[in-house]
């Protein structure tokens, strides 16, 4: 949907709007001295909107410069990206969770661009956690990742979102649409775990990945899917809207040890 | 004489009880049918502001309550002046919907359910500002004073402010 793409400038117009408000009313307002009615609750607006602001920004900059300036590896297959990046986070991360990712170097206005992408993966490390991206070029922002060579400077902010409990179900049926797998592999891998730590009811996990042959993507996912203990996979092709679609279906079968 | 009496108190009773239990619940079933429908008509016609939850409809029902206490309570003049008040008090409310999934981390609140007090919060200052602008021009024009253009501003800027968040709502939908 093409409003989509201007999330981020509506989110900005609406937040450069309600400051715009907050002084227009300090204008319309008839007494303008500090503890008068209603400047006074101006002033608690701005000062709520500050303070946090200057929460956030210490939160975000201590979470990725805690143990130096965090790069992002890229890489690259058709047009899909592999981000990894990473961050001193001590919560954890659960399924279902995204992030908001800003690349400052990337260009001019960059600093303001934080779109959210959903998490494909992590692995801890002896400084945190190294957190996995699947992100789709599609414009703007994903197409000035694509054309980066070096590894850039990337801050992550969250992660945000709730995670849907599958614990207490017997057979677990996922399916995704091209690039929206990446939110679906962190359930695989929460289910495998709970699994190990007997902690769930599965028994049987059937992912249905419909992926389009034009991005080419899928020597870059497939590993992602197929990394999971006690799969198979098999594909089916067919033709739809003219274009190549591959069904994927890896199940995954889990049995005692 | 008294055993049929009381047969017939009995039977009255009984009879009249299950009626009225009956047509109590034939009545719930109906009134909790005809509000489902008008909420899927709601939430398909207002897209961008949900109808609240169960656990969120009573905090809402006593916020919106107490906003319309205190601004019908009082003469015209008096509407003009705490409905501005007012409006700008829930501006101190909206102010911590600036960084909404930080601040739901932090308070540990659900992001729905802070994302709904964001959006009453808003409609009901909206409100407000409609009341103290239409109550503002009412008085004025009564009294032969001059209604000033640029006090529309603040009007304008707030109707557009609460635009922007339904077209946005809508692109976080699609």
């Amino acid at each position: 949907v093409r409003i989509g793409q201007f999330s981020e400038v509506f989110a900005l117009s609406h937040k450069i709007l309600a400051a715009a408000l907050i002084v227009a009313v300090w204008f319309h307002a008839g007494s303008r001295t500090p503890g008068s009615v209603p400047t006074v609750y101006l002033l608690v607006a701005s000062c709520t909107w500050l303070i946090t602001r200057i929460l956030w920004l210490c939160g975000v900059l201590y979470q990725n410069l805690r143990f130096g300036m965090p790069r992002a590896k890229i890489e690259r297959c058709g047009s899909t990206l592999k981000v990894s990046i990473p961050v001193a986070w001590q919560r954890g991360i659960r399924p279902g969770q995204n992030v908001r990712l800003c690349t400052p170097t990337l260009s001019w206005c960059s600093i303001l661009q934080w779109p959210h992408f959903a998490i494909a993966g992590y692995e801890h490390n002896d400084r945190g956690i190294t957190i996995d991206f699947l992100i789709r070029e599609r414009s703007r922002f994903t197409t000035a990742l694509t054309r980066i060579s070096h590894h850039p400077l990337a801050l992550v902010d969250g992660p945000y979102g709730a995670e849907i409990p599958l614990k207490r179900y017997g057979t677990i049926l996922l399916f995704a649409s091209g690039i929206g797998i990446a939110a679906q592999l962190l359930y695989v891998k929460r289910v495998q775990d709970d699994y190990d730590d007997r902690e769930t009811s599965c028994r049987e996990l059937t992912l249905i990945w419909e992926s389009d042959e034009r991005f080419n993507d899928r020597n870059l996912i497939e590993p992602e899917i197929t990394k999971f203990e006690a799969h198979e996979v098999s594909r089916f092709s067919s033709l739809s809207n003219s274009q190549w679609v591959v069904l994927s279906v890896a199940e995954l079968v889990l049995t005692s040890h | 004489m008294l055993s049929t009496q009381a047969y017939a108190l009995l039977l009255g009773y009984t009879v009249g009880l299950a009626l009225v239990l009956l047509i109590g619940i034939k009545c719930m079933q109906y009134v909790s049918k005809t509000a489902r429908s008008l909420a899927k008509t709601y939430e398909n016609t207002f897209r961008g502001f949900p109808l609240p939850r169960l656990q969120e409809g009573l905090p809402i029902l006593i916020f919106l309550a107490a906003n319309l206490f205190f601004l019908i309570n009082g003469t015209l003049e008096g509407i003009v002046l705490r409905s501005g008040r007012l409006s700008a008090i829930n501006l101190t409310l909206l102010s911590f919907g600036y960084h909404m999934s930080f601040l739901s981390y932090l308070s540990g609140l659900n992001m729905s359910h802070y994302r709904s007090i964001h959006y009453w919060g808003a409609g009901t200052m909206t409100s407000e500002v409609l009341a103290h602008t239409t109550a503002a021009v009412v008085q004025r024009t009564s009294t032969g004073s001059e209604v000033a253009m640029w006090a529309v501003c603040p009007s304008s800027l707030e109707k557009g402010s609460l635009l922007i968040d339904y077209r946005d709502s809508q692109a976080f939908r699609s």
